[in-house]
């Protein structure tokens, strides 16, 4: 079975990994551009960061979104049919999110964070 | 002994595994990131510098500042200042009523522009942008055009001369009953403004805050002293920024490298939807009612954030020729001989307009 040392390697390993994660899902993962909407009035860009919710006060009440590794999607909305909430996950570039009741619109407008990064941006004006 | 040589092969991977893990934080750990829902935008604030407590103290103040200015600006917020105007002239009322000096300066510079851009810009344009909608459409839903009757009737309420300031005692009134006033095309980028000032004040000697695309640079990257890269501008390079290409939301079309500025960007992509194959944007003419067709996106760099905001709108509505000449009547000389706006507008035939000096900052990409 195990050895001494192979067991202080063990957990050397998980430690190290536990430190670097954060680090090297920054660095890989990058962000995420998408827009948010509220009865189609106002302007929202941004880039935002992995493992995140939102919240946004809409027509109607708070619909809290959620940002992570999978995508981004409604996970609470004041709606009564709460098929914003059933629709899931969006990921890609132009798939649109809406809540009707509520008049939120959660639209991605480009996951090509790796592409900025290589040339050197550091922020969009758009 | 068995765990040797597996010891030797994986110990210099944990190494340098652990090695770049202290290099990363330890780079990180003068940059500071929040990012706030305010303004009908998400305003995101970075700043670097030596401290991290004193940074995200800063950035906490700074955010305090925008709060402030969105709780006297925001139309929707239902007893802000501006709100409070909106109800008067809505109830028939046409008498002053008591602003704050943030109101009185955003509807001063708002006056100017409105003025010297002949109407291209102009704050009680809300009655008729209220009959648009312009959601994107999600699922199965799209915007809608207003009647045309219906734009012609509003249109009489949009004047921005209507509009008095009293600065001396600190007065807004509106001379016509049913006006409506918006600050969303200047009330980010003086809520910005705002910001930096509250960060320059706090000592942040490099940072970024952007609203929603309504962006202001402090300094240089990574510029603050005790900066660890050491050389010229406390050590840091130019913030270089991305002018996102209007027809590809992937692409960029230029890339700025600037310092100590304000950049604002237009465009017909942002909020539109498409009817009939025509495209319907949230710019809207305050001459016509209707979405100006005179540009597709417009850039403005300016020494402060909500001359930019406002110079962009007015610039898009007036399309390259004018837009460009409002931009030089704009332009005063900076402390190193160039001018304090520029601006680079995107024709509605795909060509780029711009400014005398704007080709010193950017780098056109293919």
């Amino acid at each position: 079975m195990f050895t001494r040392a192979d067991k202080i390697l063990i957990v050397v390993l998980i430690v190290i990994s536990a430190l670097s994660y954060p680090a090297i899902r920054h660095l890989f993962l990058g962000g995420t551009f998408v827009t948010i909407e509220v009865s189609g009035k106002e302007r929202r860009v941004v880039r935002i960061g992995l493992d995140r919710e939102v919240t946004v006060k809409g027509k109607i009440g708070d619909s809290i979104i959620r940002f992570d590794r999978k995508g981004v999607r409604f996970v609470d909305s004041p709606c009564e049919d709460r098929s914003c909430i059933e629709a899931g996950y969006i990921k890609d570039e132009g798939e649109v999110l809406r809540c009707e009741a509520n008049d939120v619109t959660v639209r991605i407008i480009g996951v090509d964070d790796k592409g900025t990064k290589e040339k050197g941006i550091d922020f969009i004006t758009r | 002994m068995k765990p040797k040589p597996v010891l030797i092969y994986i110990l210099p991977i944990v190494i340098v595994i652990l090695l770049f893990s202290i290099w990363y934080f330890k780079r990180r750990a003068a940059t500071v990131t929040d990012s706030r829902l305010m303004l009908g935008t998400f305003v995101e604030i970075t700043a670097m510098g030596e401290s991290r407590d004193e940074l995200e103290r800063a950035v906490e103040s700074a955010f305090l500042r925008i709060s402030e200015i969105e709780a006297v600006a925001d139309r929707y917020t239902k007893n802000s200042e501006i709100s409070k105007l909106n109800l008067m002239a809505k109830r028939g009322g046409v008498g002053e009523i008591p602003v704050s000096d943030d109101i009185i300066e955003m509807l001063d510079l708002a006056g100017e522009v409105s003025e010297r851009s002949n109407g291209a810009f102009d704050v009680t344009i809300a009655p008729v942008v209220d009959l648009w909608d312009f959601s994107p459409g999600g699922r199965g839903v799209g915007g809608r055009v207003p009647d045309k009757g219906k734009i012609g009737e509003r249109l009489r309420l949009v004047d921005y001369r209507s509009v008095v300031i009293e600065k001396d005692n600190n007065t807004v009134s509106l001379r016509k009953a049913g006006i409506k006033l918006d600050l969303g095309g200047i009330a980010k980028g003086y809520a910005v403004d705002e910001a930096v000032k509250v960060l320059r004040k706090l000592g942040v000697e490099s940072g970024v805050i952007n609203a929603g695309g309504d962006m202001a640079v402090i300094g240089y990257k990574g510029g603050y002293k005790g900066g660890h890269k050491g050389g010229g501008n406390n050590g840091g390079t130019p913030w270089r920024i991305g002018i996102q290409d209007p027809r590809n939301p992937n692409g960029l079309i230029a890339v700025l490298s600037l310092n100590d500025v304000s950049v604002v960007t237009s465009g017909d992509y942002e909020r539109y939807f498409i009817k009939g194959g025509k495209r319907y944007h949230h710019i809207v003419d305050p001459k016509t009612g209707y979405p100006s067709e005179a540009a597709i996106s417009v850039t403005v760099i300016a020494k402060n954030t909500a001359l930019a905001d406002t110079l962009a709108t007015a610039i898009f509505v007036l399309g390259p020729e004018m837009g460009i000449r409002l931009a030089e009547d704009f332009a005063g000389k900076t402390d190193d001989g160039g001018n304090s706006v520029e601006a680079m507008i995107v024709g509605p035939d795909g060509k780029f307009y711009e400014t005398g000096g704007f080709k010193d900052i950017v780098e056109y990409l293919d």
